[in-house]
């Protein structure tokens, strides 16, 4: 039976990210805000996705990753339609809650195509 | 023990991306106390229309200084990349000027991934990914290509990305027509929709290419659930994004672009913007790049075409061969036999011909196609670099049939000469580029500038109105996050001249511009309903002096100097208390 490393692949996606990204801007910034930089994008744009990106299945690890980005730079848009329908303040608390249930539902495709 | 280590390509993949978001970075650079790396008028209000939802904590309407003061201004900015920066920054902590570029300069880098993507679908082989990839780093010549990275057109820059990503969806889905590339695929229209929308017009003939299919394989199995799924799959999220925009594209974005729609002849010769004036940088034309890369572009189209007619002749005439070559597992055959990769070849030869056609083309049939025509030319290198890489890699091949008679080393000496290339366009970009990132160098709001510009934000009240006196470089006033205006030197020189003749302060001032001019260009709606919008104008050019709350005066050069603290010094004479004075700026209030 083939072995079934996903979630250890999304792991290492996540921190090849990461890394691809604190250490250009480490150069630029110090460490500190790189770190911010790096480990917020990865978890705001790059995570929720992850799991729906993985249940792809056809894909190679790259291209999952690049859908993943790609998911997570557009799904900021859903924020203007909460803003402008529901009146729905642009705050720190909205975001978590939408980039959490974002990750559910993201979750849940992954394990319902596993 | 033998350790045995193997060379992936992807490693150098990731290794390019890096490069490519720390050479993008390092243009402008990330300063976290100041806004430094802002430094031309698109970047202030794109920096502002994040701070403005950082403040307001909502995107549908401009805050007080950016409305001047008058309600429910409709912001007129696509939201996403804002909204993107701004809950970066709400996270982190850090402010709006790094939070934007930095995800700029990352779309510019996942161009890398995009272009690696597109070229390992369209050719089958990750060395033509990893050359096209590793060429697009400092895409040659940088000023040109890199142009939207630092002079700010920083709502085409994450828009092109997701036209290149979605290219290549549309390459995959054309080859294998799965469901989840269209809910892909949706998505990023959907957020091209919220970035701008009209650049979904360079992939007009691919989206086209997929409603064909859509369409024929409807009408071949009569399925209608089948369609209607898909159909919802690829047009759900963009229906959600219309929706949330239509009031904006119906009232207030059509009165920008409708030109450009409108059907017409621009003239093939004509450029937007002067060739002597600017460059040619803001439409970058094909000639820029270098000659041995026009070269062989034209010698990888013409091979591509070649493939791409025997290709359709073969679909009529089972009989005819396929002359030609293709690349399997990493090695060069020729071929006469059909193969799939031929119709990979005629896939990205028709995207690329697409493409070109559509950004040299439209000139001759829209009015004033200034962002399909003309912007949209910046994208040349992404479309350019995987055919080059196509080019170089049958090079490659040829070399290695010829020279290498041990298949052990074949993949490393492939990574070698893939590495070699990559280097060698680095190393012929990094001097120009060199140049570049010096003549960036100086600094629109300085820290000093800065200083006092907090002054105002923590001094001032929210509806306090600031006089720059004597100009500013692109509209850096906005910054003062008050409603603002500056000065034109000609009033300048007019005071001057007055002052000469009479000995005295003029009262009347005429001002070059109010702050967040350009973010409400084109705009000046307020909203009364969802459906329905009002006018409202630009504060009036002529005030008296002491229409204004506070005045800045900025000793930018030496003669600024002596005129500033004439002039401070003389309103002080008439009543205006001097509230902030660092030995650069001067604050006075009323």
């Amino acid at each position: 039976m083939k072995e079934d490393n996903s979630i250890m692949n999304m792991g290492i996606s996540s921190l090849i990210v990461f890394l691809g990204i604190f250490f250009p801007v480490m150069f630029l910034t110090g460490f500190w805000a790189a770190f911010k930089l790096g480990f917020f994008y990865v978890m705001l744009f790059y995570v929720p996705f992850l799991p729906l990106a993985y249940s792809f299945k056809e894909l190679s690890d790259i291209e999952r990753g690049f859908i993943a980005n790609i998911l997570g730079i557009g799904y900021v848009g859903i924020y203007a339609a909460l803003d402008i329908f529901l009146k729905i303040k642009l705050e720190f608390f909205t975001y978590s809650i939408v980039t959490i249930l974002i990750f559910c539902i993201s979750l849940y495709f992954y394990r319902r195509e596993k | 023990m033998h350790l045995k280590f193997k060379v992936k390509e992807e490693y150098f993949l990731i290794l390019f991306f890096a490069m490519a978001l720390f050479f993008n970075l390092n243009l402008s650079k990330l300063p976290l106390s100041y806004p430094g790396n802002i430094k031309a008028a698109d970047p202030f209000y794109h920096t502002i229309s994040v701070e403005s939802i950082l403040e307001t904590k909502q995107w549908n309407y401009y805050n007080y200084y950016l409305s001047l003061g008058t309600e429910k201004v409709i912001n007129h900015q696509p939201p996403l990349i804002y909204t993107a920066s701004a809950m970066l920054s709400e996270f982190s902590g850090l402010p709006a000027w790094v939070t934007l570029y930095f995800l700029i300069c990352i779309s510019q880098a996942l161009f890398i991934v995009a272009v690696y993507l597109i070229a390992l679908e369209a050719f089958g082989s990750k060395k033509i990914g990893l050359i096209a990839a590793g060429l697009c780093i400092m895409p040659m010549p940088v000023r040109f290509w890199l142009y939207g990275v630092y002079i700010g057109f920083w709502l085409q820059v994450p828009s092109y990305f997701l036209i290149m990503a979605l290219v290549w969806l549309t390459i995959k889905y054309i080859k294998n027509q799965k469901d989840y590339l269209l809910l892909t695929m949706g998505f990023s229209i959907a957020a091209i929709f919220l970035l701008h929308i009209a650049d979904l017009m360079i992939v007009f003939f691919e989206m086209l290419y997929v409603g064909i299919i859509l369409l024929v394989d409807f009408f071949r199995k009569k399925d209608i659930a089948s369609f209607v799924k898909k159909a919802l799959l690829i047009g759900l999220f963009p229906l959600i994004a219309l929706i949330t925009v239509l009031p904006r594209i119906l009232y207030v974005w059509s009165g920008l672009g409708t030109s450009m729609f409108t059907p017409g002849f621009y003239g093939f010769f004509r450029d937007a913007f002067p060739k002597e004036q600017y460059g040619g940088m803001v439409w970058p034309h094909f000639s820029f790049f270098p000659m041995a890369v026009i070269i062989l572009f034209i010698i990888g189209m013409s091979i591509l075409l070649f493939i791409s007619l025997f290709y359709i002749l073969s679909i009529f005439n089972k009989k005819i061969g396929m002359p030609g070559v293709r690349i399997e597992k990493g090695r060069l055959v020729f071929s006469i036999k059909k193969n799939e990769n031929h119709f990979s070849y005629f896939i990205i030869f028709l995207v690329v011909a697409f493409y070109f056609a559509s950004v040299y083309l439209s000139p001759a049939f829209f009015s004033d196609p200034y962002y399909l025509g003309g912007r949209a030319r910046s994208l040349q290198p992404f479309f350019v670099f995987p055919v080059i890489a196509f080019v170089l890699w049958l090079g490659i091949t040829m070399i290695e049939m010829f020279a290498m008679s041990d298949k052990n080393n074949s993949t490393l000496f492939q990574i070698f000469l893939v590495l070699a290339i990559v280097a060698s366009s680095i190393i012929f970009s990094l001097g120009e580029y060199n140049q570049l990132a010096d003549g960036l160098k100086g600094e629109h709001i300085t820290e000093t500038k800065w200083n006092a510009y907090k002054w105002i934000h923590e001094n001032t009240k929210k509806d306090a109105k600031v006089l720059f006196f004597d100009g500013v470089f692109q509209g850096e006033n906005v910054y003062v996050k008050r409603i603002s205006a500056v000065m034109s030197l000609d009033n300048l020189n007019k005071f001057l001249m007055e002052y000469q003749e009479t000995n005295k302060t003029p009262e009347v001032v005429t001002t070059a511009g109010w702050g967040g001019n350009t973010i409400r260009e084109g705009g000046w709606k307020y909203e009364k309903s969802f459906f329905s919008y009002g006018d409202y104008y630009e504060l009036n050019s002529t005030q008296r002096i002491d229409y204004f709350d506070y005045i800045i005066f900025e000793n930018f050069a030496q003669e600024a100097v002596q005129i500033n603290a004439y002039f401070a010094s003389e309103l002080v004479k008439k009543g205006w208390k001097p509230v902030y004075n660092d030995g650069f700026s001067i604050i006075i209030q009323k």
